[in-house]
């Protein structure tokens, strides 16, 4: 009865009821949004002291990351290059000596380097220095723990070479900077750009066959006997760090070589 | 700053310069190297040598410093030992006359020394094997180098204390 009452009552005052239930629904709202907003203003805020105290320690671990991953990509090139000497040497005839670069020329009229090996360790005056795409230079000074090696782009280094596609024989002479030139090749020599240069071995510091670089440039000059022919060597000599000493006692020729002598050259990513 | 103050910096470059000359040419300034070139440390040593110091030390700086490079070097005993002996004590006899010049003028200076040593080397090394090329790109940016290095140097000095106040042997030479 009571609710019958109540229901009959009730119909009259609905509209109050959904004008102010409304009213009271978007304040309601209103203030849910406000107090939402404050409370994710100082979520934040409280959120950004603790990023604030993060950040200094996640940067700090960015860093040490950083000089990680740089310590084992240098270490990965290291044994990268160790791995391609240990390659050459072990399929090499050749006594040969490994060595690490520890310095460079002292002023600017010499194209030399410093190795870590001395007379102690066998180095002699005048044996070859390699790496396995090619040769470096010759040992210029042994000291009991170092020796000085001068590079094959100085103007003061010749070393015999073959012409590998024709047999024509020359001296091959730095010429300074990173380039290099095959001297004393007649006229009539019939080399083209791009044919690669390996030792002759006549000299006794390097055997018979090691890649010296290919020709970049044949000239025929009016007035001379001789062609004047540039190489580029096919080593980067500035970014050298490990290098192979060619033991004197033994000029054979790699087992990479064919039968007169032609060396197999490695693909050039020293 | 006082002339006094400085003296005790004599004794430590001694040491400096044993220990840490050659690997800082052969290995340090490597890699500072621009196009190849790099600042050559003993001329520009002899050049802030005699210019402070006076001729005496600037001679017997260029000396040492010039034979370190010559002994480190392939070729003969001599050109270094020579060339710097006498830039140190060029720049030494000299000194009261560059006090009065600016930094620019300075390094002018040093950048037609730099050129005629490595043209004189130039002659005595590569003309006997018919590599003479005569003044290279290399030769004029080792003259901007050892220059703008050795004008680093002064204006870092001059910033602290007159040039007068630099010449601390003063009382010694």
């Amino acid at each position: 009865m009571f609710f019958v009452v109540i229901g009959i009552y009730k119909k009259p005052i609905q509209w109050v009821e959904s004008l102010v239930g409304g009213g009271i629904y978007a304040v309601q709202e209103g203030t849910y949004s406000v107090v939402s907003g404050v409370k994710g203003v100082f979520t934040h805020y409280f959120f950004l002291v603790g990023l604030s105290d993060e950040n200094p320690q996640l940067k700090k671990e960015i860093e040490r990351l950083s000089g990680e991953i740089n310590r084992l990509k240098e270490k990965e090139a290291l044994a990268d290059r160790l791995q391609r000497m240990l390659n050459f040497k072990e399929r090499s005839p050749l006594t040969l000596i490994a060595a690490n670069v520890i310095g460079r020329e002292t002023g600017p009229w010499f194209q030399t380097f410093m190795i870590n090996k001395g007379q102690d360790e066998g180095i002699l005056v005048d044996m070859g220095v390699i790496v396995p795409t090619g040769i470096v230079g010759k040992v210029v000074k042994s000291f009991p723990h170092n020796a000085q090696v001068l590079l094959m782009t100085d103007t003061n280094s010749a070393i015999a070479a073959i012409v590998q596609r024709t047999r024509e024989e020359g001296i091959v002479q730095g010429m300074g900077g990173n380039l290099v030139r095959l001297k004393y090749l007649p006229r009539v020599a019939e080399v083209l750009e791009g044919d690669i240069l390996i030792t002759s071995g006549l000299e006794g510091s390097f055997p018979k066959g090691l890649p010296m670089g290919r020709i970049k440039k044949v000239e025929k000059p009016e007035d001379s006997f001789f062609l004047n022919i540039t190489l580029t060597p096919e080593i980067s000599f500035s970014k050298l760090e490990e290098v192979l000493v060619v033991s004197l006692k033994e000029t054979l020729p790699p087992k990479d070589a064919d039968a007169e002598g032609n060396a197999v050259p490695e693909p050039p990513n020293h | 700053m006082k002339t006094a103050s400085l003296k005790w910096l004599y004794p430590l470059f001694i040491f400096s310069i044993f220990i840490f000359f050659v690997p800082t040419q052969t290995l340090l300034l490597e890699t500072i190297k621009i196009g190849g070139v790099k600042p050559d440390l003993g001329l520009i040593l002899s050049y802030l040598i005699g210019l402070g110091w006076g001729r005496n030390r600037g001679l017997f700086w260029g000396l040492l410093l010039g034979g370190f490079q010559d002994f480190f070097s392939i070729g003969s005993v001599g050109p270094h030992f020579l060339f710097k002996g006498l830039i140190g004590f060029g720049t030494g006899l000299l000194e009261t006359f560059f006090l009065y010049f600016s930094l620019q003028a300075h390094a002018i200076v040093v950048f037609l020394i730099s050129l005629l040593h490595d043209l004189l080397g130039e002659v005595l090394f590569r003309g006997a094997n018919g590599g003479l090329m005569g003044v290279s790109y290399s030769m004029l940016g080792r003259g901007f180098y050892n220059s703008s290095i050795v004008m680093a140097v002064l204006f870092l000095v001059l910033k602290q204390a007159r040039l007068e106040d630099f010449l601390i042997g003063k009382g010694t030479r």
